[in-house]
């Protein structure tokens, strides 16, 4: 699973938060295109299980039980420096392919991205 | 159609696509509203320009889900200032979903069935209903309620309070709950009607605008659920109402009661609300508005209007009189017929009324009608001139005035 994070400006550049996008048309329709492309890439090859972007993240609610009755509350905050901001499954022959399937993740999202192993249905790493 | 129209038009239309779709996605109906309210008027400025975009659904929700986003942001911004954390309760147990996968059904329904919540006062169910689902202004509103436009932005702002309190959600009601919230659906369409129909207050007696807006949810209604003989009879009542309006109102806007009514009435919406109402009864399943619309019919379609003398000639309509049914029941619209069932009338006249109707001007109004036809003109003109100091429509004060000054 490869997952990229950002903070709330991440969306505003993409027209996808609260006004709209502060890169030009050409850069947002360019970067969807890259993207898109790498989905294909990977549809194509057989690799790719799923991946989404996710919504503002000021559209998170806080689900949790107090008192043995659940309740949800809006947040936590898009003011946290960096949240998760989407990701990608993909189920690869080797740790080192998806190593190099990060990498290309990172220079499309522009930012950091983190990977870690899904675990298979026995409980252990794969 | 010139551009502005065909706009207003369009936008009527997607602002309840739009509020369900993000209702749906997003939750918050109460923000939604505001933030679909807000993109109307971004796309009604920039939209009757000339700038139409491609696909005007795509935009709208675009937009709407911004400032969705942005309405969302400032309250949680507003939130950590405050040092408040709101917490909403969930429901326990997992209730089935009424809602079913996008596409399946039409979410307006979901919507009138939200905005016309048990929990909200019947002033304020109209007002969220016009703007929610009719895709209003506040503006618009306020103008055609003759009101101001903070009171109903307040009214709105309430109904909205008062469905989060009370948990309504974005949800079709239960089964067992659903005959009762499409009674409230109904009664907050008919509402609109009659008081554009009958402006309770102001100079004009008719104003189209909110008679059409109700006619046009009557037709959602309608079309969302076919097979309900009470929708059915509730739209068929507002066509055939409706096409007596040029009847209605005489050279300078004044009244003109029914049994003087000599204008031609529109032939199309007499067909329809003729279609309408035949189809309901033949299901089998009675109700007010199927009552009044039969009523209505009966009316419409016995009637002969006489091009040479510019006259029509009446139906004997006892049966209005004769079937007690609608007693008790909000008919903001009622009047007696002219047509027989005198052992009636005397009850009508001199039996007791609901309390909470028994001081409203219509009932002296029906009554100093009842006591004309009964030849009780004295006790008649009393009650005319009773419904005058009562009515706040000054088309309506003139001319129950003028019944009373005939009588003496």
């Amino acid at each position: 699973m490869i997952m990229t994070f950002g903070d709330a400006s991440a969306w505003d550049t993409l027209g996808l938060g609260g006004a709209e996008a502060t890169w030009s048309e050409e850069e947002v329709a360019e970067h969807f295109r890259a993207m898109g492309a790498f989905y294909a890439d990977l549809a194509a090859s057989g690799e790719m299980v799923s991946g989404f972007g996710l919504a503002d993240p000021s559209h998170t609610v806080t689900v949790e039980i107090r008192d043995g009755r659940p309740v949800a509350s809006d947040g936590p905050y898009a003011e946290a420096k960096e949240v998760l901001a989407g990701f990608g499954i993909v189920d690869v022959a080797s740790h080192d392919r998806a190593l190099e399937l990060a990498a290309r993740f990172a220079a499309l999202v522009r930012t950091r991205v983190e990977l870690r192993p899904v675990m298979d249905g026995a409980g252990q790493d794969r | 159609m010139d551009l502005e129209s065909a706009v207003e038009g369009l936008l009527r239309e997607l602002a309840p696509q739009t509020l369900a779709a993000l209702t749906r996605r997003y939750g918050h109906f109460e923000l939604a509203e505001d933030a679909v309210q807000e993109a109307l008027l971004a796309a009604a400025t920039s939209w009757s320009t000339g700038s139409m975009p491609d696909n005007p659904a795509g935009w709208l929700t675009t937009v709407a889900t911004r400032r969705l986003t942005d309405l969302l942001r400032s309250e949680q911004a507003r939130h950590r200032r405050e040092r408040t954390d709101a917490v909403r309760a969930l429901p326990l147990a997992g209730t089935p979903a009424a809602l079913g996968p996008v596409g399946e059904q039409d979410d307006s329904l979901v919507l009138l069935f939200l905005c016309c919540h048990p929990a909200v006062s019947p002033p304020a169910q109209v007002a969220l209903t016009l703007r929610a689902v009719g895709g209003l202004t506040t503006a618009e509103i306020a103008r055609s309620l003759l009101l101001p436009e903070a009171t109903i932005t307040r009214r709105i702002t309430r109904a909205k309070q008062s469905i989060l309190a009370a948990g309504g959600r974005f949800a079709l009601p239960e089964p067992a709950d659903r005959a009762a919230r499409l009674d409230v659906v109904l009664h907050v369409i008919y509402l609109i009607f009659t008081e554009g129909h009958t402006a309770t207050a102001g100079d004009a007696l008719v104003r189209n605008e909110l008679c059409a807006e109700a006619i046009r949810l009557g037709r959602l209604l309608r079309r969302l659920l076919p097979a309900e003989p009470e929708v059915g009879g509730l739209l068929a009542q507002m066509l055939l109402t409706d096409a007596r309006r040029a009847a209605r109102t005489g050279p300078s806007g004044q009244l003109v009661p029914l049994a003087e009514q000599d204008g031609p009435l529109g032939p199309a919406a007499i067909a329809e609300g003729i279609a309408l109402i035949t189809e309901s009864l033949g299901r089998r399943r009675p109700g007010p508005y199927q009552l009044q619309a039969a009523i209505s019919a009966v009316h419409a379609e016995a009637e002969t209007y006489d091009d040479r003398t510019g006259r029509r000639s009446w139906p004997s309509t006892a049966c209005s009189t004769d079937w007690p049914t609608t007693r008790g029941h909000p008919e903001p619209g009622g009047r007696p017929g002219p047509g027989r069932g005198t052992g009636r009338r005397a009850e009508l006249v001199d039996g007791s009324w609901p309390i909470p109707v028994a001081d409203h001007h219509r009932v002296h109004s029906v009554r100093a009608h009842l006591l004309e036809a009964a030849g009780r003109p004295g006790e008649a003109a009393e009650q005319y001139r009773a419904a005058a100091r009562r009515t706040l429509s000054a088309p309506e004060r003139q001319y129950l005035l003028r019944r009373a000054a005939i009588l003496g």
